[in-house]
Order: structure tokens, then C-alpha cells, then sequence
């Protein structure tokens, strides 16, 4: 393999790294504006869920 | 301190009748007007807190307390896995400025070196060649 493919190779790698990254950030992003969206729209009960899953892991760990 | 049965207008012809009814109304009256009161002091703690207003500007960081709470009303507090939390807490809380340490520390190595020889320390004796 000589200079030239090897470089090649590794643009080829760092532009699919840099798409892949690019398309994680998104997907995340979206994830969090859907996750925000829920939380604001219906607050009582993500604040009721959270509170029951905090008492669940503090008795869990109380014991 | 008798019931005043001559008093009361819901006179029926029973000389207890009356005052009873007339106690009864007032305890009616006297218990919507405290729930009446209990719901007015209940929407004005609601709007004091504003949970809603909260949750709309800081959503993740109020979820974050609800289950703090939650774990604090489960007993978790004084546990090990809490100390065990705090102190992974702490730990990683304190990197930044280790970090912040060790960095300036190396700078100030890497480019003082050169100057406090210079400044600072003695000359070498004239007859050992420098290694510049």
C-alpha cells in the first residue's frame, strides 16, 4: 500500500467518523428537545415520576 | 352556657331543637369558609412556588430535584451509597481544578525554566563548557 491510498484510506475514514459524529449530535439533539417537549407539557407528572423513581432508589439503597 | 332555644328563629316547638340546628349551620359555615380559606392558601402557595413556571425554564434541573427529593423521602441519605455518590461527586467536581493546577504548573516548567536560569541561578564556572 503506498502513500497515496493509505492517505486516502484515512480521509475516507475521518469523513465517515465526521458523518457518523455529525449524525449521533442530531439524533441526540432531537432526543432532548423531545424529552424537554414532554417535560413541559405534562410537568406534574414527570415531576410525580421522578419523585416515585427517587424514593424507589433511596429505598432500595436504604436497605 | 345553655343553648339559647328562645333566640333561635328555627324554632320547631322543641326547646333543644333550635340551638342545635343554628350550632350545626355554623359549624357548616365555619367549615366551607375554612376550605374556602385551606384552597385559597393552597393556590397561593401553588403560585408562590411556581412548579410550572420552574419546570418551563429549568426542566431537566427540576426533574433533578424531584428525584432528590424522592430519595431523600425513601431514606436514602444517610447511606453508604449516598457517601459513595457525594464523594464520586466531589472527586469529579475537583478535576477541572486539578486540571487548572497541573496545567499552569507544567507551563510555568516548560517556560521558566529558561528564564530563572538565566536570572536566578549562578552562572556555571567559566571552565566547564556550556552546552549551548
Amino acid at each position: 500500500m503506498d502513500a497515496q491510498t493509505l492517505q486516502q484510506t484515512l480521509k475516507e475514514q475521518q469523513a465517515r467518523l465526521e458523518h457518523g459524529l455529525e449524525q449521533a449530535q442530531e439524533e441526540l439533539s432531537d432526543l432532548n428537545q423531545r424529552v424537554v417537549d414532554v417535560i413541559k407539557r405534562r410537568p406534574g407528572t414527570c415531576l410525580l415520576i421522578a419523585l416515585a423513581a427517587g424514593f424507589v432508589i433511596g429505598r432500595m439503597a436504604s436497605r | 352556657m345553655g343553648p339559647k332555644a328562645p333566640a333561635s328563629p328555627e324554632g320547631s316547638g322543641n326547646g333543644h331543637a333550635p340551638g342545635i340546628a343554628g350550632r350545626v349551620d355554623s359549624i357548616g359555615r365555619a367549615a366551607a369558609s375554612l376550605t374556602e380559606e385551606l384552597r385559597g392558601t393552597a393556590a397561593d402557595f401553588g403560585r408562590a412556588l411556581d412548579l410550572r413556571g420552574r419546570v418551563q425554564r429549568h426542566p431537566y434541573l427540576m426533574v433533578a430535584a424531584a428525584a432528590g427529593l424522592g430519595y431523600v423521602l425513601g431514606g436514602g441519605l444517610f447511606t453508604r451509597t449516598t457517601a459513595r455518590l457525594l464523594g464520586m461527586a466531589g472527586r469529579v467536581a475537583a478535576l477541572p481544578m486539578v486540571r487548572s493546577e497541573l496545567v499552569n504548573l507544567a507551563e510555568a516548567m516548560l517556560s521558566g525554566a529558561p528564564d530563572t536560569q538565566d536570572e536566578d541561578s549562578p552562572r556555571p564556572p567559566s571552565d566547564v563548557p556550556s552546552p549551548s
